[in-house]
């Protein structure tokens, strides 16, 4: 079976050392890009099945880069995670632009629930 | 010789001519036949105006008019020759020379003394002043004196001494209160507004006084008192200087009627009519003066008032925007300590996600199994973790509160359901104790109700997490019951170990927790039942608390009931 594809968006590295773990533990082949800018090219290169993206990044934010991908066919056929650390931000402008949120600090048992759910949901 | 010294010269000099000119005019015109006493006598009020004016250095231009002019009267009763020189004559003339110098000192001393200097007649107790110190009292001195010497003089008979001393007095008082205040009030020129009807005013009220004035004293027709509703009508129109000339005009008519035998205060005995008409004109110009008085401080009152209200207004409207100005800096103070705590928290969230993320993926086994010591401390990790995730989301809850953030988020809920849910978020709390939990349904609530479910979710949880942290074993139970047509409750009953009453009314303080033996070794901020007060508060609830020590304790939240 060909492996799935997951890119983790995160400025912090040890949320995106995390999120690698647990993708690959879930059996996805994880790409990271440390800032929006990064995320968006490599969004370019291969179609992703998961996208886990944070919202607070210096330059282009999680919201810039899930507005640019808004209309794409990308998103289509990719799940996007949504992680963010501000309850704030959390508006409803996020329910269009991805398919879940976690709030920091993400319970792992959760997220490779989700992980596991998406993979068969193909 | 110095030019202010010339000036005092010549000031003197012209004072003299004319206090002599007016006196010997008084003597001429003012006398009431058959004698010789003077009705008005002029000069008293020329000296009182002079002094007034220009100080005491004219007392001797005064003095000097007053012997030129009774010189000039004695000559005349003795029906002598200017040539001719009296001794006796420039003694008395002398005498009453120095007794005139004295009257106007005095006068003007007192009056400026006990009522305003510069403007003696703007107030009521000015007018006082000036009648009773400046006309009556000094007058006093040249009466006696004047009186006396022509008696000594063997100008007068012993036997008229007192009436001559009367008249004297009364004479000089009437020319003081005539003259000074006309002068005094006139030195400066009315300001009049110049619109036409002030101008028909002035001139109709002025020409029905002389009108009357001319019936009453010359026509002989006895109708004085109609000149008082018109002197009144100036006063208050036209103020002092209406008050003055109008007062100057009647007592014009009024000398010259009595002097000439017309009018109401003609008698036989030439010193009643004379005493009759320098109380008329005394009375009159009290009257002008103390009504015109009255009206000045009525007017400086209501422009008092009016400044004062001016102020206030003021002062309100800068008290206004430096409130304005506070509250946009509390606000924005607010706003600024709200949006910190954001970040703060969001700052404390991310080495929390990787304490608790990596701490999750040593448990899970992700890389590689553990011992069950190593996963026993991993666990204490995460619990503190955890613990540390409590307090700042409380922060952020009371952060919320504090700045006014809440917002009422109602919505129908079917009520068992809503509570079950949440009956099964809490059960994990209780998870690590011997605490059974379970939700009692009084058979009133109704089946559907009207919440805000994200704060009496919030409620419930913490009121359960409080249960907890005070229960080591026993019975939790939440009950959902309706008080009254307006009023449902929730309440939350534990077995827990109790509280003192003591404790119980500092129970809902920030940061105050209950500090004793028995809760030394329970974990928490403080703040969540200050949290829960203040979203009860919010949902204009009331929360209750009832316990006994060792035994538990009830914590009962009254809402409004809400109709669908």
């Amino acid at each position: 079976m060909e492996q799935l594809q997951a890119l983790v968006v995160d400025d912090n590295w040890y949320n995106c050392d995390i999120f690698r773990i647990a993708l690959e533990k879930a059996g996805y082949i994880v790409e990271i890009a440390y800032n929006g800018r990064d995320g968006l090219a490599l969004l370019q290169t291969k179609p992703y099945r998961i996208l886990v993206i944070d919202l607070q990044m210096p330059g282009i934010d999680g919201f810039g880069v899930l507005t640019e991908i808004k209309d794409s066919p990308i998103r289509k056929t990719m799940y996007i995670l949504v992680v963010t650390a501000n309850a704030y931000m959390a508006t409803e402008e996020l329910d269009d632009l991805s398919d879940m949120v976690m709030y920091k600090p993400v319970n792992i048992t959760d997220l490779t629930f989700f992980l596991e759910r998406v993979k068969r949901m193909i | 010789m110095k030019q202010s010294t010339l000036n005092v010269i010549i000031l003197n000099s012209v004072l003299a001519f004319v206090y002599a000119i007016t006196s010997i005019i008084s003597q001429e015109f003012g006398v009431i036949p058959p004698g010789n006493a003077t009705a008005i006598f002029a000069s008293s009020g020329i000296a009182v105006v002079a002094i007034f004016f220009f100080g005491y250095k004219v007392v001797p231009g005064v003095m000097l008019g007053s012997f030129i002019g009774n010189y000039t009267l004695y000559l005349r009763l003795n029906e002598l020759d200017v040539t001719v020189f009296s001794l006796t004559g420039v003694i008395v003339a002398f005498a009453i020379g120095i007794g005139a110098a004295i009257e106007g000192s005095l006068g003007v001393y007192l009056l400026k003394r006990f009522s305003d200097a510069k403007h003696p007649f703007e107030d009521v107790r000015s007018v006082w002043v000036f009648v009773l110190l400046t006309a009556l009292a000094s007058c006093l001195v040249n009466a006696t004196i004047g009186s006396t010497s022509l008696a000594a003089g063997g100008f007068i008979p012993p036997a008229v001494h007192g009436d001559v001393w009367l008249t004297w007095w009364l004479g000089d008082a009437a020319g003081i209160v005539i003259l000074a205040p006309l002068f005094i009030i006139w030195r400066y020129l009315p300001k009049l507004s110049n619109d036409a009807q002030t101008v028909l005013e002035a001139v109709f009220s002025f020409i029905a006084l002389m009108g009357i004035g001319a019936v009453a004293f010359i026509g002989g027709f006895p109708i004085e008192y109609l000149l008082i509703p018109i002197l009144v009508f100036i006063v208050l129109r036209f103020g002092l200087h209406g008050a003055t000339l109008g007062v100057f005009l009647i007592s014009g008519f009024a000398i010259w009627g009595t002097v000439n035998g017309n009018g109401a205060f003609v008698r036989e005995n030439v010193n009643d009519s004379l005493l009759l008409l320098q109380a008329f004109i005394g009375t009159v110009m009290f009257t002008a003066l103390t009504l015109s008085a009255e009206d000045k401080e009525r007017q400086k009152a209501m422009r008092e008032v009016a400044e004062t209200n001016r102020t206030l207004e003021k002062r309100v409207i800068e008290r206004t925007q430096e409130l304005a100005i506070a509250k946009e800096e509390a606000e924005s103070a607010s706003r600024a300590k709200t949006l910190f705590i954001a970040q703060m928290s969001h700052e404390f969230r991310t080495p929390l996600n990787a304490v608790i993320g990596y701490s999750d993926i040593l448990q899970m086994g992700m890389l590689g199994d553990m011992t069950p010591d190593q996963m026993e401390r991993i666990g204490f990790i995460k619990q503190n973790a955890y613990r540390l995730l409590g307090l700042i989301n409380d922060t952020l809850d009371i952060s919320k509160i504090e700045s006014g953030k809440l917002t009422l988020d109602e919505s129908r809920v079917d009520t068992q359901h809503f509570f079950d849910e949440i009956l099964q978020g809490v059960k994990s709390l209780t998870a690590k104790k011997q605490i059974a939990i379970n939700t009692v349904y009084h058979p009133n609530i109704p089946e559907r109700i009207l919440i805000d479910a994200p704060k009496i979710q919030q409620i419930v949880v913490n009121l359960v997490g409080n249960a907890v942290k005070f229960t080591p074993e026993g019975q939790i139970t939440i009950e959902v019951g309706k008080k009254s047509e307006t009023q449902w409750f929730l309440a939350v009953r534990d077995t827990g170990i109790g509280m003192s009453q003591e404790s119980v009314n500092t129970l809902f303080e920030q940061y105050k927790r209950v500090e004793d033996e028995t809760t030394k070794n329970i974990e928490g901020t403080g703040l969540g039942l200050s949290i829960t007060k203040q979203l009860v508060d919010f949902l204009d609830g009331k929360i209750e608390i009832q316990s006994v020590l060792g035994q538990g304790s009830v914590f009962t939240v009254h809402l409004p009931l809400k109709s669908l």
